[in-house]
This record gives C-alpha cells, sequence and structure tokens, in this order.
C-alpha cells in the first residue's frame, strides 16, 4: 500500500512523508503537494528511495 | 519509508483558507480591505518581511471572530509573489484573536495546511483521513 503522512504541529510546522513507494515514485507523489504548501525547507532520501527497480546480479566463483 | 520533506508554509489557497478558518469558527470576509488592530504601529515588533508600516491594517480579505465585535482581526494580504501574509496585533490576545488562532497564528496554519493536504490526495484519487496526533498534531494519511 503506498501511504502519505502530513504531519502539522501546532505551530504550523509541516513534514511530510512517503511510504510503500518503489525509487523516485515518491517524489512525483509528494510534488504538486510541496509546490502547494509553500517552500521545501528539507528533503530526505530513505533506503527505500533508492530502489531503482528489480536487478538480477549472478555470482560467478 | 520513501522519502521526508519539511516545508515552509505559504498561503496561497484562499479556497483551503476558508474552510481553515471556519474549522476554527472565523469568518472569511472576502474583499474586506482593512482589518482591526490597534491603530498605529509603536515599533516594538518587527514587521513582516516586505511590508512597510503603511500597509499596516490594510488588506485583501480578512478573517473575524463573528459575534465579538471586540476582537481584532486577521488581514489576509496578497503579496507581489501571489502568496498571502496573514497580519494580526496580537496586543492583549487580540482581545480574543489569538486564543482563536493559536500563538503565532499556529492553529490557523495548521488547520490551513490540512486542508490543503486533504484536497490534494483527494482530488488525486487518494483515500483520505485526518487524524489527532499526539501533543496537538494533526496528521492528513492518504493511502492507496
Amino acid at each position: 500500500m503506498k501511504k502519505i503522512t502530513v504531519t502539522v504541529t501546532p505551530d504550523g510546522e509541516t513534514s511530510i512523508k512517503t511510504e510503500g513507494f518503489k525509487g523516485p515514485e515518491c517524489k512525483a507523489a509528494t510534488a504538486d503537494l510541496e509546490k502547494a504548501l509553500g517552500k521545501v525547507t528539507s528533503d530526505i532520501a530513505t533506503p527505500e528511495m533508492h530502489y531503482h527497480g528489480d536487478s538480477k546480479t549472478t555470482h560467478k566463483q | 519509508m520513501s522519502h521526508v520533506v519539511k516545508v515552509a508554509l505559504e498561503v496561497k489557497d484562499l479556497d483551503s483558507l476558508r474552510q481553515a478558518a471556519s474549522l476554527l469558527g472565523l469568518e472569511f470576509v472576502e474583499g474586506q480591505t482593512a482589518y482591526k488592530w490597534y491603530g498605529r504601529s509603536i515599533g516594538d515588533y518587527p514587521l513582516p518581511e516586505g511590508l512597510t508600516s503603511a500597509d499596516l491594517g490594510t488588506c485583501d480579505h480578512a478573517l473575524r471572530i463573528p459575534g465579538n465585535p471586540s476582537a481584532y482581526e486577521v488581514g489576509v494580504k496578497r503579496n507581489a509573489s501571489g502568496s498571502y501574509s496573514l497580519l494580526w496585533d496580537f496586543w492583549q490576545g487580540g482581545y480574543g484573536l489569538q486564543a482563536a488562532i493559536g500563538q503565532n497564528g499556529g492553529l490557523l496554519k495548521q488547520a490551513y495546511a490540512c486542508r490543503v493536504a486533504a484536497k490534494n490526495y483527494a482530488t488525486k484519487g487518494y483515500r483520505v483521513n485526518v487524524v489527532k496526533g499526539e501533543n496537538g498534531t494533526m496528521q492528513v494519511i492518504a493511502s492507496k
């Protein structure tokens, strides 16, 4: 399941977290909202962000 | 998790601002060009960026507390960039205004950000829930 959580504190501090997206899909999922909300002040990729699809490796001994 | 983004809020969507104001018991008055405040600046606080003392008290729309004629009001003033500044006088808590919009307008900003987020994902076919988190936080959870 793809999930986006927007957390807003009582001071108005806003953060957006994505889960369940593969690779850079997460960026596309939040791009419109980021623009609608204001200016991005930080953007931290998490391990799942760096997935770019299935890959096969072969090992030789 | 895929990525985590922090955003400095800018008010751009008047519909969402109207809805946020309504959630807090405020009335959005379209086209009101002056908002209620002390009436003159005594220079004890810095002015918002891009504004002069001549700008204080003027606005393009306003938010007010219905049924409280003593309360100060929030001026909604369009900036050159197309976003809006929210201006208000917090002297004596704005005679009730600060209780409604929160310290530094935090509750109004929170409600606004939640409305913008919910609207954004609802139009994209996500299932959207708005929930209260810990310590007064609100969360908009969009899933599909």
